[in-house]
């Protein structure tokens, strides 16, 4: 019974602490960070460890609340996304206990940040369609407050704005083929009845036009390229932890919420064909984009869109093929990506909160010279992430792309050859400007820079560790890899379950 | 009967899509979000009336509640801007 | 006759759909969307789904409504004084005739089936069939209020404070009646 009622726990933990990093932060006189900040963090790490316990049992588990009807099912993938989004989610919160971007009001943000952790766990618990929505939702919805958190300063408004409404129109068109995906089975929406409810009708139908809407759909939160514009301005007027939370978590977070929709689609509908187009789009013009930047986090938004592209395409050539290594390199690398772009933007916030009193402009990266000579730990740890985002050898990055790059081999012909291709270009092509990065950090100190104090202990912890799993990751793959396995496993051959 | 209101979904659909796209104010955008969530309402129900019914309850309380949260941000936005008129707002490139 | 209504119903929320986008007066654009949440209440009910007809009417329409109007009287300062002149005939018609008609649904109700029993079985299939999911609702509803509450925020003038967080409160109000 305890197994059962374990299920649950991870989501139950994330709530509670919703509601109790709130009632900390209201009941602490002066809005101090700490209180809520704590209770989010113990919130997180109890979700962890029941997390970590549903790992060691047999999965899936299904599991309702009080008896029947529409529950959770705990599959590898579940605790595979719970494990990303509760270390992200206590990086994150130790982070900002540090600094100060919950800008007086830490009973909001901290709940804010909770709940999107709890979308993510609740994306990878979901049973049906209709659940996987709801959750999507609730992670969506959270973080409409925490782009345009710094409600007093118009730009990060602005891109709030952008931010909301392109989003809550793809959250439309995602519940729009959800709907057409319910109409077309006629009332199923169980992912273990779908892949059986679901048959291929010739010609284009209801049910293409169902995965068009759910690809749109995922799509805008995930940034694939046409519909990442709202991105750049998101990521750089956020707070520097949510901007974290976003890119580590969020982003990645929706594609896998794209691929276990689309993972019940029949093999007579070319899903894989048009993630694998999708993909090499996306990641072919976030480089490009991402080229010319000179501010620095600017360039780490703009760069985290080819990274959304390398994960699309994997799972297009996974979807294309059923090749089980590129199911693997695409959830490897939203693993990896957790690690090195949550890493370098929580790097990139503690040498803002440094600059913060500084005069004058202080995000290009002409500004930023030299910073790595007097924060080492932040700069260093921005150097570790860009190296491998740029898939540089041994480090985490390298893995899910190498991955990828095999899949598409498997591809036959010069088909297979051209993909591969694309994505080993597309890496050489990001070092174009991950290099300039290395270079500003350490070149000679501007005067700004040169009077820096070093990253405070609280905001270096989270980044050392971010960095560690990065490096770590790189160099053991095989640990990252007993997660990913199973949970490419059940995005691959659908969450039936196994009597 | 059930084909038409298929049709009056897509139909709701596009004009609220429309509306977002095209729309001037950001009232106007919201209005549009709105409009083309009944549309999907309209889907769940006219498949499985009585069977929807807890999931197109649901649906109008999510909808509810991200059309509040919409509205605040574009109540934040003008208290930055004094405006709501897209347009005006086009400090940050699209 | 009575085959045609839904029919008809359908075809007039579209209509007021096509007002709402394209009329130019925000006014008129709200009370649109606002009609059509009812003729869409009216179509869920005649396609027998009731308690999803009721919600509806009371927050598409109604809720819904007023927050719309809420911003509208905030931002723009002509419509403003419109709805000021005529704020109870233009509200009270919004909230009377929506509400209005979540009762007559109600009561329409009662000859199907007893009135009791239809809500109980309801929110017992509800929880039911679909616990996660409310549990899930219930935590945005929450964060859906903290979000209005920091993005309605006025810092420098906390004199305004109790009126900014008014559609929190609307917000938080909605979550009591869905429980």
């Amino acid at each position: 019974m305890s197994g059962t009622h374990l299920a649950i726990a991870p989501l139950i933990a994330l709530f509670g602490g919703v509601l109790g990093a709130y009632l900390a932060g209201r009941s602490t006189r002066g809005r101090s960070a700490t209180r809520p900040g704590v209770v989010a963090a113990l919130a997180l790490v109890l979700a962890l460890a029941s997390t970590w316990l549903l790992w060691t049992r047999s999965l899936p588990i299904e599991y309702a609340l009080f008896g029947e009807g529409v529950g959770v099912r705990v599959t590898a993938l579940s605790v595979f996304l719970s494990t990303i989004a509760c270390m992200v989610g206590l990086a994150v919160t130790v982070h900002a206990m540090g600094s100060d971007d919950s800008d007086d009001a830490a009973d909001l943000y901290f709940p804010l940040v909770l709940a999107t952790v709890a979308g993510v766990v609740g994306i990878g618990l979901s049973a049906d369609l209709f659940s996987l929505y709801v959750f999507f939702e609730v992670m969506a919805v959270a973080t409409y407050a925490l782009v345009p958190f710094a409600v007093d300063r118009a730009t990060a408004v602005e891109a709030g704005l952008k931010y909301v409404i392109m989003n809550a129109a793809g959250s439309l068109l995602a519940i729009f083929g959800i709907s057409l995906v319910y109409a077309h089975t006629g009332g199923v929406l169980d992912f273990a009845a779908l892949s059986g409810a679901l048959t291929a009708t010739t010609g284009p139908g209801p049910l293409e036009a169902a995965v068009l809407f759910l690809v749109v759909g995922f799509g805008v939160k995930a940034a694939v390229v046409p519909l990442h514009t709202w991105l750049p301005d998101a990521y750089t007027e956020s707070p520097a932890s949510a901007s974290a939370l976003l890119a580590a978590l969020a982003t990645p977070a929706a594609i896998v919420a794209m691929g276990k929709a689309l993972s019940v689609v029949p093999d007579g509908v070319s899903v894989g064909l048009l993630l694998l187009v999708l993909g090499a789009l996306t990641m072919t013009v976030g480089n490009f984009l991402a080229l010319g930047q000179r501010d620095l986090k600017r360039l780490l938004a703009y760069s985290s869109i080819p990274h959304v592209g390398y994960i699309v395409f994997g799972l297009g050539v996974g979807f294309y093929g059923g090749f089980d290594v590129a199911f693997d390199g695409a959830l490897f690398h939203v693993l990896a990506n957790a690690f090195m772009k949550g890493g370098a933007f929580l790097a990139v916030g503690a040498i803002g909160y440094r600059l913060a009193g500084v005069e004058g402009e202080h995000r290009t990266l002409d500004a930023l010279a030299g910073v790595g000579y007097r924060m080492p730990v932040a700069a260093g740890a921005i150097a570790v992430a860009v190296l491998a985002l740029a898939g540089v050898p041994p480090l985490a990055g390298f893995w899910g792309k190498l991955f990828i790059v095999l899949g598409s081999a498997e591809v036959s012909g010069a088909v297979g050859v051209g993909l591969a291709v694309i994505v080993v270009g597309n890496s050489f092509l990001s070092l174009g400007y991950y290099l300039p990065v290395l270079g500003a950090l350490f070149d000679s100190p501007t005067d700004a820079v040169s009077s820096l104090d070093r990253t405070p202990t609280r905001l270096a912890v989270p980044i050392l560790a971010m960095t560690a799993g990065t490096i770590l990751l790189g160099l053991a793959p095989a640990f990252g890899l007993d997660l990913v396995g199973p949970a490419a496993d059940v995005l691959q051959h659908g969450l039936e379950v196994t009597p | 009967m059930t084909a038409l209101a298929y049709g009056v979904a897509v139909a709701l659909l596009v004009l609220g899509l429309a509306s977002i796209v095209a729309g001037r104010n950001v009232v106007k955008t919201l209005i549009g979000v709105e409009l083309a969530s009944k549309g999907v309402l309209v889907n769940f129900v006219a498949t499985d009336p009585a069977g929807s019914q807890g999931i197109v309850v649901i649906l109008i309380v999510i909808d509810a509640v991200v059309v509040a949260v919409l509205l605040g941000v574009a109540v934040a936005a003008y208290r930055q801007y004094g405006t709501l008129d897209l347009d005006a707002l086009g400090r940050l490139t699209w | 006759m009575i085959e045609q209504l839904p029919t008809a119903v359908l075809g007039l929320t579209v209509l007021f759909g096509l007002v709402a986008v394209a009329a130019r007066d925000f006014l008129v654009s709200i009370l649109s969307l606002s009609g059509a949440s009812v003729a869409l209440a009216v179509y869920f009910f005649l396609a027998g789904a009731p308690i999803a007809a009721v919600f509806e009417a009371v927050v598409a329409a109604g809720l819904i409504t007023v927050l719309f109007l809420f911003v509208i009287s905030l931002t723009e300062a002509d419509t403003a004084e419109r709805i000021e002149r005529g704020k109870l005939t233009v509200v009270g018609l919004a909230l009377g005739g929506l509400l209005g008609v979540g009762i007559a649904v109600w009561a329409l109700l009662d000859p199907v089936a007893s009135e009791a029993a239809t809500g109980t079985t309801f929110a017992q299939a509800l929880w039911s069939g679909r616990s996660v999911d409310l549990l899930a609702v219930t935590i945005l509803m929450f964060v859906g209020v903290l979000a209005v509450v920091r993005l309605t925020a006025e810092r420098l003038d906390p004199v305004t404070d109790t009126t900014a967080t008014q559609p929190g409160d609307r917000a938080s109000g909605q979550q009591e009646g869905e429980s």
